[in-house]
């Protein structure tokens, strides 16, 4: 039973991993969400007017901000409107 | 026995849709078809509402059970709060009732008299505990105040999909005042780090944490925190949030306190829960085309036992069976014994398969004349033939 618990969350953490993306391409980003779906990491301004035009053109959300940012998230562009990101966000069509 | 003969009646009358409809093909019957099948849950004859089911409702009480200890052991105690919470309550804090207005169930009459005032059917319980802490804090003291609640909640949802999003739900809500934005700020990030160490351990469901944006922040909330997780649909769930409220509450429902320098300040403030959305999560994150898949920790039955009724088995192998089954729950393994005569053991397999029995426990007559078991998994169907001596080891 215990090999039985280990094994599922192995299971579910492989298949997170393989359904996470990484994008900088708005392009690339919506056929992802329209095909593969999955949590796509991608850099955001900080600006709620260009997650909501996210949210409207492709229907995916940012779930979280997650903890641990990397280095260098400023010199890196926002996915939507290539200003300056300020985060690195996790997107994706939710529940 | 009306529940069993149910049960019969549900299997001949759906003999023609035996087969659930494959993940792969429709993602959404799928998890609907399967949550009826496996029992979870049923809908009920109300639009948006549903009935848990004892199968579905033994998987919440493994998780009240195993979420309870750890909320008690980090310092919470349980409490109970008021179903019904006055119109004037949730309009002090206006982002909080904005928030949730669209969503609030109203009662407007009691017996034969119309009410004075509306009362909300608990979409959430920041406002009445806000108002209850404003009168028991007085002093630094007092703090910190750590309540946990388990209880239901009516959100008037428009779609609805059973356990993610039903109009009456079950969770437990923490309400905790401290004296320090510091110190509120650790509490949230504490119980974030507690949802995701049980959801990853428990649950068997890696997440995600981290904070949310402005815009998908909780109604009066400072600061929100989340686990996501990814279902097997790829589409992410929100499995458990904890919230900064800051002095949010503590100033429209005025719950202050003396501080250390004889100083009246404002409580600091945090909220968080998780709900039955997590059963749903355990189904859409381990299931497959056969049927559900329940990590161990949090199956309803651990083991199932099956005779292989052949001969005179319920001589031979049917007291070698209640010989195992016995030991194991004195083990307390959750364990269940399938001697029903009316079904086939091929049956008996695939049915404990499509509720997703962790671990199988074969015993025929010749089993018994060797002194074996055969041992099957449900995560990637191993079938291993184990010496009598050896099955409590290796369950």
């Amino acid at each position: 039973l215990t090999e039985i618990q280990k094994n599922l969350f192995h299971l579910a953490g492989q298949f997170q991993q393989e359904n996470t993306h990484q994008t900088e391409d708005y392009q690339e980003f919506k056929e992802i969400i329209e095909t593969k779906r999955g949590f796509l990491k991608a850099y955001w301004c900080g600006q709620t007017t260009c997650e909501e035009k996210i949210k409207e053109e492709t229907q995916a959300t940012i779930r979280v901000i997650p903890f641990g940012q990397p280095e260098g998230v400023a010199t890196h562009k926002c996915l939507r409107c290539g200003a300056k990101a300020q985060w690195l966000v996790y997107f994706a069509k939710a529940y | 026995m009306t529940e069993k003969k149910g049960g019969k009646e549900l299997v001949k009358e759906e003999g023609f849709v035996k087969q659930i409809t494959p993940k792969s093909e429709d993602f959404s019957r799928w998890y609907v078809e399967l949550i009826r099948r496996a029992e979870l849950a049923d809908y009920a004859p109300l639009k948006g509402m549903m009935v848990i089911r004892p199968y579905g409702y033994s998987i919440w009480e493994n998780i009240q059970r195993l979420l309870d200890q750890r909320i008690k052991a980090s310092g919470h105690q349980n409490a109970y709060f008021p179903l019904f919470i006055p119109e004037s309550f949730l309009k002090k804090e206006t982002e909080h009732l904005q928030g949730f207005s669209p969503e609030v169930a109203w009662v407007t009459q009691g017996g034969q008299e119309e009410l004075e005032e509306r009362l909300a059917v608990r979409p959430t319980s920041e406002a009445i505990i806000g108002y209850m802490f404003s009168k028991w804090i007085r002093s630094w003291r007092d703090l910190p105040v750590l309540i946990n609640q388990w209880a239901n909640i009516v959100r008037w949802e428009k779609v609805t999909r059973p356990f993610l999003r039903t109009t009456e739900f079950l969770w437990q809500e923490g309400h905790t005042a401290h004296e320090t934005r510091e110190e509120a700020e650790e509490e949230t990030r504490l119980i974030l780090e507690m949802y995701r160490e049980f959801v990853e351990t428990e649950l068997a469901i890696p997440v995600i944490a981290g904070r949310k944006t402005e815009r998908e922040k909780f109604a009066g909330a400072m600061e929100t925190y989340s686990i996501e997780g990814l279902m097997s649909d790829g589409r992410a769930l929100q499995m458990g949030t904890s919230h900064n409220l800051g002095q949010h509450f503590s100033r429209v429902f005025n719950i202050r306190f003396e501080d250390r320098q004889q100083q009246l300040q404002y409580v600091w403030q945090t909220s968080w829960g998780v709900s039955t959305r997590l059963v749903g999560a355990l189904v859409m994150t381990h299931g497959d085309d056969s049927g559900l898949k329940f990590p161990p920790q949090v199956a309803p039955i651990q083991v199932v036992i099956v005779p292989i009724s052949l001969g005179n088995w319920k001589e031979k192998v049917l007291p070698q069976a209640q010989k195992i089954s016995s030991l194991l729950r004195e083990q307390k393994i959750r364990v269940y014994l399938d001697a029903r005569e009316e079904f086939t053991p091929g049956w008996k397999f695939s049915e404990w398969e499509m509720r997703g029995v962790p671990l199988r426990l074969e015993i025929g007559p010749r089993d018994v004349q060797n002194n074996q078991v055969v041992l099957v998994r449900r995560d990637n169907r191993e079938k291993i033939t184990v010496p009598l001596s050896e099955v409590m080891a290796k369950v």
